[in-house]
């Protein structure tokens, strides 16, 4: 797949308007390829994985830093925390080079917990889904979610702490 | 064998929780059965769980087994 398609492709998915001519041409094509084309544009690899016969990778276009206040009990005092914030994020799944999920998102919010626990809250912005499934491929809209995940868990499924500095 | 739950999509994670967390409610009625789509390996099964995410919400989870072990396309369903 050249470049100008797949710009087109995520262009359609991000609007959320697919026809079946898009997703005939996903068939087609080797999902290694695609996610080499998808790396021109989308150049922050945050999570990648190999589990079986599934390749998972996570990419963004651009990574900014936000400014969250958090107020401590018993403190008049209010620290000031930098936070990550990946930007037009896309995931893409495979099986044996035969693309499985395309997913984008606007944005993920990344807010370390700190604490014993060592976890994890991902805000995940608007966004679709894009799957194939035994009845073809299907689209659903992802709504804005907040989910607080276990380091552990994202270190296990790929995640790459280092590409969220600055 | 693998665990089918170690193969969700994280774009789901993201929006369901920590597949560790569902809890499994048991397969759907008519689970499993083979697999009957032309490009299917002979032997692979296709299986049809239902579970609770870890926000309260009824799910899916659907994957093919083949006769090695290995799963092939798992996905959640809504």
């Amino acid at each position: 797949m050249i470049a100008a398609e797949t710009r087109e492709l995520l262009r359609r998915l991000s609007s959320g308007r697919m026809d079946v001519a898009d997703t005939g041409a996903l068939e087609k094509f080797s999902a290694n390829v695609l996610i080499e084309d998808i790396k021109n544009f989308y150049n922050i690899l945050f999570q990648e994985r190999q589990v079986g016969k599934k390749h998972e990778v996570g990419l963004a276009r651009a990574l900014k830093v936000e400014f969250s206040v958090r107020r401590h009990p018993n403190s008049l005092f209010a620290p000031i925390y930098l936070h990550p914030v990946l930007s037009k994020c896309l995931f893409v799944s495979s099986y044996e080079d035969t693309i499985s999920e395309i997913t984008m998102a606007a944005s993920i919010h990344v807010l370390p917990r700190g604490g014993e626990a060592k976890e994890v809250t991902l805000k995940l912005g608007r966004g679709h889904k894009l799957d194939r499934t035994p009845d073809g491929w299907m689209i659903k809209p992802l709504e804005r979610r907040s989910v607080t995940l276990s380091e552990s868990l994202l270190s296990k499924r790929g995640w790459k702490f280092r590409a969220l500095l600055p | 064998m693998d665990d089918p739950l170690d193969f969700i999509d994280f774009a789901d994670i993201l929006e369901h929780g920590d597949p560790g967390k569902w809890k499994f409610k048991g397969a759907k009625a008519g689970s499993p059965t083979p697999a009957d789509s032309p490009n299917a390996q002979p032997g692979t099964m296709k299986h049809y769980d239902v579970d609770e995410d870890e926000f309260g919400d009824e799910i899916e989870v659907h994957d093919f087994r083949h006769p090695d072990g290995s799963f092939g396309d798992v996905k959640m369903i809504e």
